[in-house]
């Protein structure tokens, strides 16, 4: 694991440049023309005159750099940067929605205090930092800080150095989670390609890319940059038009946009990719750096492989016929072919695939971002066990929902009931937040500073700057700022640790301290402008850090597969949870853009659904919109289904994000929370939560669900709609 | 009114938006779009669309003047799902124009459908007329739920009950753009001025620009053997081009597989019933 800390050695010392020049901001004013002469005002009220602001996007772990439109000191419109490596212009659906968050109506204006009946009132900060400071300073008075949990969810950068600081000092336990972590991604690179962090895979050069399950233009890792490089791919400069192969059991956004869709039987990916790796050593496709592979003794043949995937092996052997011929191929490898008990040598299967196929410093490098280290299920289950035995004394929520995102079975939601005091910083009362005593009302992130290294970022190091683009709506702090009050008010070490006055500062703190590491003396105020007006300093790489492929054989990976909780007979379904980018994990739901947002496949709005495969649909009598009761080991709920090809006969799926008990309006009570079925399954190798790895029962409820889809026919009916000559 | 039928004439004759100084036009890629839906958040932002709300949308009164389309094909497992962005096809023949009995909508000389919000007496006709049902009529007058509304866009209008709307190619960008080239003795540059969709798309799958241009980026785009127009054969002379999809059709790329019609309108037996809009079953809350 790379930290945070030791990045930035990997950028080079001398001659960095800003990125490419867009001056926004001020530049990009036009002068005034006077109506209202004589006085001057702020930089962002000038009536009539949009001022533009680049800055960081913060709803997903991309790290893309936006420019917001401010019209008389209020944010209206959100745009990629042009500037920026990672967004390149572009800009999605839950990014430009981040209005929402920013002018929600359920946005908390003031601290909240628990009511002690399931309510909140509103408090003042000093209220709450006197008794947070009381507490904590009790705690470590009595060397207790191990009693202080802090769970932080996607923000990195200087906020998570903040954070990790103030829980070093303080001796507390800081928890990273996520339910889909790049845990087992890391793992595969390391042992397959013997680099840390995550791989920067260019689509846009490559002429066939086969995806194991990631949903590359749908809501994995970095839609965007790999939107912009898809476009490319596609339609690109160089006159060629690269072929798409998506291999997975439930057509994803990506898997609708390939050329060829293969719908896999969950589990078998990875014996797919190594049976293809195998192949490709039988036709000398290898290089000499994985000769003695030998046949990769884990490998099943082709034919082994097909008939355990249940694809035509016509298909797979025309797969690998492309393959062997593509001359820069990539493989990708992700979502839920990635979440099973064995994802990580799915995704090392994966990655020997490209091994073989030349793409290591081709269409695969190492991306040397900053990859986050995540809690295992193991971490989880200690946390909760610690609580379960009264050893919990202090939770702090920073900017994370477990209770809602996380597997019920993992424990967490009993965690907060038993922890003796919860402090959710937070902009809503979500689901985790209405388990606390106290919520602490959350700046938006365009109200605020801080920064982020996007990671898989653009082949460079990307750091992107946060700044404020408008004042502050509402009595609000960012976690940074709560963080360094507090440390102010405990003093000691932990005041030693975090000197600064507030996130402003420490930003900057922190950018001074890496230009300083890095020899990068100049003027320190000149070029943090620059950096504010181009929101990132993409930094270049240290000579030879853009081709650190170990060229050390790695051990042939060992063979993949997934066990599933639940019996067949009882449970004949297998559960394919997705991740759609407008609600991600349930960071969209509160936003009506988003939910008004027709999903892309199955136009469904305001709510969530299962997506059942037509055959077992006529086999369970079940129509559009009928209400079904979905059952796993470790839980159940009712949905309505959307019948639809897009998915095998033998999986349901259902997306992510929705079902939220609090989370304002627009979330609460909206859909159900397919993450509640999940049974604590884990990867035997990482330790990550094993998402994808659950069995599920469906019953017909004999009623219609509450489902609604916009659009009109889903058949083009020959009106060739889609252009001439086609019969669609 | 003999004055206005002849503009109308002259304005539907070939080639008339040639000698203009620009005749707006969109190119959408298909073969780049990937669905996602960036462009229709981007324009719901830009121009002030409501939220019209759940019940509303049970109602079919969804507000979008730009909509992604889906199409299923075939079968499982071979079955395939295609994309096109539907708007506003600024036809420069077009019918809703001359159906107008207060001529609140109107072509402009930039070769823009307009729609004069408060010339609209709400008859409805234009949307009657429309092929590619992309005109939205404010059935209510909608809110914004307090300070939602300070994220409105200064500079486009909030359109209320009775009145028509939709897709403008972001005409208030078009006019600044224009203003700020005139002040400086200018023409408007290629790829100067872009709707708020054309911006955000992560593909770059929409080109905006002068068809007048011959070189401008949308003359190339409209150039490629992949152009086409939707609903061609209503003569309605589009100022929205599409590219096809360059997929292999999709029997051919796996060699083989079958397609049945009748099993295709099996897959979705009430998506595919009488009613166009709106599919909503209700009977059970979740
Ligand atoms: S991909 Fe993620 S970081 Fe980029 S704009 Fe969308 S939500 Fe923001
Ligand atoms: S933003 Fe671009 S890729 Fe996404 S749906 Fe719109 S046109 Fe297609």
């Amino acid at each position: 694991m790379v930290s945070r800390r030791d990045i930035f050695k990997y950028a080079a010392g001398g001659g960095v440049g800003v990125g490419v020049g867009l001056l926004l901001g001020e530049v990009n004013q036009r002068p005034l023309e006077t109506l209202l002469s004589t006085h001057i005002p702020p930089e962002d009220f000038s009536p009539g005159i949009d001022t533009w602001y680049n800055t960081l996007c913060r709803m997903c772990p991309a790290g893309c750099g936006i420019s917001v439109k401010v019209r008389e000191g209020r944010a209206k419109k959100i745009e990629g940067n042009a500037s920026h490596p990672v967004s390149r212009g572009g800009a999605c659906a839950l990014g430009q929605a981040s209005l929402n968050a920013l002018y929600n109506p359920d946005r908390l204006r003031s601290p909240m205090r628990a009511d002690g009946e399931g309510g909140f009132i509103p408090a003042s900060w000093d209220e709450a930092f006197d008794e947070l400071s009381a507490r904590l300073g009790a705690l470590q008075a009595a060397g207790m800080g191990r009693r202080v949990w802090v769970l932080t969810g996607g923000a990195l950068g200087s906020g998570e150095e903040a954070l990790s600081r103030f829980s070093e000092a303080l001796g507390a336990n800081l928890l990273r989670l996520a339910l889909d972590t790049t845990a087992n991604e890391q793992a595969a690179a390391k042992a397959i390609y013997g680099f840390e962090g995550l791989p920067h895979y260019d689509i846009a050069s490559a002429d066939l890319v086969v995806s194991f399950g990631a949903d590359f233009l749908g809501s994995w890792r970095s839609p965007i940059a790999y939107a912009k490089a898809y476009g490319e791919f596609r339609q690109g400069a160089n006159g060629r038009r690269g072929h798409l192969a998506q291999i997975e059991p439930r057509m994803s956004l990506t898997g609708a946009n390939a050329d060829e869709w293969l719908p896999a039987r969950p589990g078998t990916e990875g014996a797919l990719a190594l049976a293809l790796a195998a192949e490709m050593l039988r036709r000398g496709r290898g290089g000499e750096d994985v000769a003695n592979w030998g046949g990769l003794s884990g490998a099943m043949s082709l034919a082994g492989a097909a008939e355990q995937a249940d694809i035509p092996l016509a298909r797979v052997e025309a797969l690998a016929e492309r393959l062997a011929a593509a001359e820069t191929p990539l493989v990708l490898g992700g979502g839920a072919a990635g979440a099973g008990t064995r994802g990580a040598a799915a995704l090392s299967a994966v990655a020997a695939l490209n091994r073989v196929l030349g793409a290591p410093g081709g269409t695969v490098r190492p991306n040397l971002g900053h990859a986050a280290s995540y809690a295992s299920v193991p971490d989880i289950e200690a946390f909760a066990s610690q609580a379960a035995s009264g050893n919990v004394s202090l939770v702090l929520l920073a900017g994370v929902d477990p209770a809602h995102d996380l597997p019920d079975s993992l424990g967490i939601r009993r965690a907060l009931e038993r922890a003796e005091l919860v402090v959710s910083l937070d902009s809503f009362i979500n689901d985790s937040a209405s388990q606390a005593d106290w919520v602490l009302a959350t700046d938006s992130f365009l109200e605020t500073w801080g920064d982020d290294i996007s990671s898989p970022g653009a082949g460079s190091l990307t750091v992107t700057l946060q700044q404020p683009v408008q004042e502050r709506l509402f009595d609000t702090l960012s976690i940074t700022d709560i963080v360094l009050r507090l440390a102010a008010r405990l003093g000691g070490a932990v005041a030693q640790a975090l000197p600064h006055a507030d996130a402003q500062a420490f930003t900057r703190a922190e950018w001074a301290r890496v230009w300083q590491s890095l020899g990068l003396n100049g003027d320190f105020n000149e070029r943090f402008r620059l950096a504010q007006q181009n929101g990132v300093w993409d930094a270049p790489l240290a000579e030879g850090m853009a081709d650190t492929i170990s060229p050390e054989v790695p051990p042939p990976p060992a063979a993949p597969g997934s066990e599933f909780a639940g019996g067949e007979s009882e449970y004949p379904f297998v559960l394919h949870p997705f991740v759609t980018q407008g609600f991600r994990e349930g960071q969209g739901a509160n936003l009506p853009w988003i939910q008004e947002l027709p999903d892309p496949l199955t136009s469904v709005v305001y709510g969530s659904w299962a997506e059942v495969n037509p055959a077992t649909a006529e086999q369970l009598g079940l129509g559009m919109g009928d209400l079904v009761e979905i059952e796993s080991p470790a839980g159940k709920l009712s949905v309505p289904v959307v019948v639809h090809p897009g998915v095998r006969p033998d999986v349901i799926a259902m997306p992510l994000g929705h079902g939220h008990r609090g989370n304002g309006r627009y979330a609460k009570g909206r859909g159900a929370n397919a993450a509640s079925l999940l049974a604590a399954q884990s990867d035997s190798a990482t330790g990550a939560l094993a998402w994808a790895a659950t069995r599920v029962a469906l019953k017909a409820l004999g009623k219609r669900g509450r489902l609604t889809r916009t659009g009109g026919l889903s058949r083009t009916l020959g009106r060739q709609i889609l252009g001439p000559g086609g019969e669609h | 009114m003999s004055k206005i039928t002849d503009t109308l004439r002259q304005y539907r004759a070939d080639g008339y938006f040639a000698e203009f100084d620009y005749h707006w036009t969109m190119a959408i890629d298909l073969d780049q779009c990937t669905g996602c839906g960036a462009c229709v958040v981007a324009c719901q932002a830009e121009n002030n669309l409501p939220i019209v709300g759940e019940k509303r949308m049970r109602q079919g009164r969804e507000m979008k003047w730009l909509r992604v389309e889906r199409y299923w094909e075939g079968d499982y497992p071979d079955a395939r799902l295609s994309f096109i962005p539907i708007l506003c096809q600024q036809c420069d023949k077009a019918p809703c124009e001359i159906a107008c009995p207060v001529f609140a909508t109107y072509h402009n000389q930039d070769g823009l459908n307009a729609q004069v919000y408060n010339r609209c007496i709400g008859t409805r006709t234009c949307a009657v007329y429309c092929p590619y049902e992309v005109r939205f009529f404010n059935w209510f007058t909608y809110t914004w739920d307090e300070p939602l509304e300070q994220q409105l866009n200064p500079d486009v209008t909030v359109r209320e009950k009775g009145v028509m709307e939709k897709c403008t190619f972001c005409v208030q960008r078009i006019n600044r753009a224009k203003d700020l080239a005139r002040d400086e003795g200018r023409r408007v540059a290629d790829g100067e001025v872009q709707p708020a969709c054309a911006q955000s798309c992560p593909t770059d799958a929409i080109v905006f620009g002068d068809r007048n241009d011959t070189d401008s980026a949308v003359s190339r785009k409209m150039r490629d053997p992949r152009a086409y127009e939707v609903l061609k054969e209503l003569n309605t002379a589009p100022s929205v081009v599409y590219l096809k999809n360059a997929r292999e059709p999709l029997h051919a790329a796996d060699g083989g597989g079958h397609h049945d019609g009748a099993n295709a309108q099996a897959a979705e037996p009430r998506a595919a019933a009488a009613e166009p809009r709106m599919v909503e079953a209700e009977s059970a809350v979740t």
